[in-house]
């Protein structure tokens, strides 16, 4: 029989960034902790999948469908913002300053990863729209060279729809000084310079 | 700016060595295969963040060790530095005066490399001329390296496309448009700033070839870009069906070449052997005098075997320039008498043996 140390050992080697070494030292300290760490954390983990669903609206992880932004009416549903990853939401809502509505893509376009179009969320976008009339849809996607691809495409295909889009600003952060700034950014910022009131 | 100490530990063949240097000229002698150039290699590792000879550092470890060590003291306008990288298995890792940062906060240390391989620069494949010129405007251009970066992840990504077999070709047609808009708004700036620099280095260049050449032939490393700067989007356009057909992409700056001419005559098909070692020595002092006109400051130089590649003619003017040359200087040679007695009257000299290095 295998011993339990060994077993937890090997499922925990699998998490990403736990090597061997690592993975046998979580679990040595599991053994030797209070009980109750160990409880919790298995507890935790066997409610994960059962519990945790995708929105049936904007593919967010939630706990209920549809999730506490597409519900509940307390959300500008004529608003949609589209980001890549669901920790992207929980960085937008940490800003307090979007009261819209969210849509997951679950990743961005990349050919080198075997990513196109029908891997993302894109056509659960699509059916939403049928349904709503949003004012105007914000693409959040990164700001890389795959990000801007992704909305390039979101763009020509939501363009037919007569749906304002817009794309997010990048440039200077706040509280950046000038001068830590690397280039790209920078010619970034002054390219979408705006007018001063 | 000039490099006082270098310390090594388990890099290379070298187990351990603490040098000292000369503000301006260091020579490492010795036979082959004793590790004259792995010193050059950390130095080069210091300035540029990696080495000259390989891709993956984890080569510069010693054979059965699991860490190495390179770290300096250099003598900047504002005082003393000190630089550290440190090799594992696992990662490098960057410290400037004892404190871990990324290697872009060690002020920027100019270094121009001469290696007896850049003769056949000349010869090589149209891709090892552009990795020289990248190489070169990455430490010019403030803006280069970042655009150079996205232009080829939007290139591998639309290359990556065209070869995928599992996508229709009406879906694969749609899909390879998106990477086209990156593609031109970066590789415009490649081709701007090629052009630009290009420019440059050639007035400088053809001065240089004749004083060196005693020749009245023009000498040019022609800029020959693959597609116009106001015609990239259309070209690009109309390629795509042959795009498609051959599985690649066909228009942009990652199809340029550098050619190197005497007369407007390729040197690779027309000149001589001297003429090549000629254009390929103009070529590296255009470098320097690039890095004094831009930086105002002369780079560091390291000559790996440099004089052993040098008929009479070219190595008395060489010689002489190294003699007034104002930087630091480390070279490489198999015996010190190579070097011209006026070229010895500031020095230190070291003798490597077997990964040992060893005062004169």
């Amino acid at each position: 029989m295998t011993s339990p140390i060994d077993k937890l050992v090997h499922a925990l080697g699998k998490l990403p960034g736990v090597g061997e070494r690592t993975a046998t030292r979580l679990a040595f300290f599991l053994l030797r902790a209070p009980k109750q760490i160990a409880k919790d954390l298995s507890e935790a983990l066997k409610e994960l999948h059962d519990k945790v669903k995708l929105c049936s609206v904007c593919c967010n992880i939630a706990d209920k469908d549809p999730c506490r932004f597409c519900s509940g009416g307390r959300r500008d549903q004529n608003l949609i913002c589209v980001v890549e990853e669901p920790s992207d939401v929980s960085a937008i809502e940490k800003t307090g300053a979007f009261r819209g509505v969210y849509h997951v893509l679950h990743g961005a376009l990349s050919p080198l990863d075997g990513i196109g179009p029908e891997d993302l969320k894109v056509q659960e976008l699509l059916n939403r729209l049928k349904d709503s009339h949003p004012k105007e849809i914000i693409l959040a996607t990164n700001a890389n060279v795959e990000g801007d691809a992704t909305s390039l495409y979101l763009a020509r295909l939501l363009k037919p729809l007569g749906v304002r889009i817009t794309r997010l600003a990048s440039g200077i952060p706040v509280g950046g000084e000038l001068e830590y700034l690397d280039a790209s950014t920078l010619s970034k910022a002054l390219e979408d310079r705006r007018e001063m009131n | 700016m000039y490099l006082k100490a270098l310390s090594l530990k388990n890099f290379r063949n070298i187990p351990e060595a603490s040098l000292s240097f000369h503000e301006k000229f260091n020579v490492f002698v010795g036979a082959n295969a004793q590790g004259k150039t792995n010193i050059l290699e950390s130095i080069h590792l210091l300035s540029i963040g990696r080495s000259f000879r390989l891709a993956d550092y984890k080569g510069l470890i010693s054979w059965e060790k699991t860490e190495a060590f390179v770290r300096a003291w250099l003598e900047l306008p504002i005082g003393e530095e000190e630089r550290t990288i440190q090799l594992t298995v696992e990662k490098k890792k960057t410290f400037k005066n004892g404190k871990g940062v990324s290697p872009n906060q060690f002020q920027f240390m100019p270094i121009v490399l001469f290696a007896p391989e850049e003769i056949l620069l000349l010869k090589d494949s149209p891709q090892a001329r552009r990795d020289y010129v990248d190489g070169l405007l990455i430490k010019l251009s403030a803006i280069y390296e970042e655009h150079l970066r996205d232009y080829k992840r939007a290139l591998t990504q639309r290359n990556k496309l065209l070869k995928d077999e599992l996508i229709p070709k009406e879906e694969k047609k749609k899909q390879m448009t998106l990477w086209e808009s990156p593609m031109v708004e970066h590789g415009s700036v490649l081709i701007k700033e090629r052009e630009a620099w290009m420019n440059k280095l050639n007035g400088i260049l053809n001065e240089y070839y004749k004083i060196i050449g005693h020749d009245a032939k023009s000498a040019q490393f022609a800029y020959s870009n693959n597609v116009n700067l106001e015609e990239f989007s259309t070209v690009q356009e109309a390629k795509r069906e042959e795009e498609l057909e051959r599985k690649a992409s066909l228009v942009g700056p990652h199809r340029d070449d550098f050619k190197a001419q005497l007369d407007t005559h390729p040197i690779n098909a027309y000149g001589s052997q001297g003429e090549m070692r000629t254009f390929t020595l103009a070529l590296k002092l255009s470098e320097i005098k690039l890095f004094e006109e831009v930086l105002n400051q002369s780079p560091l130089l390291l000559l790996d075997d440099v004089v052993s590649e040098l008929d009479e003619k070219r190595s008395a003017y060489f010689f002489s320039y190294l003699q007034s040359y104002t930087a630091q200087v480390f070279a490489t040679a198999t015996a010190l008498s190579l070097f011209p007695k006026d070229c010895l009257k500031e020095f230190r000299a070291w003798e490597i043996r077997q990964g040992k290095p060893f005062t004169f």
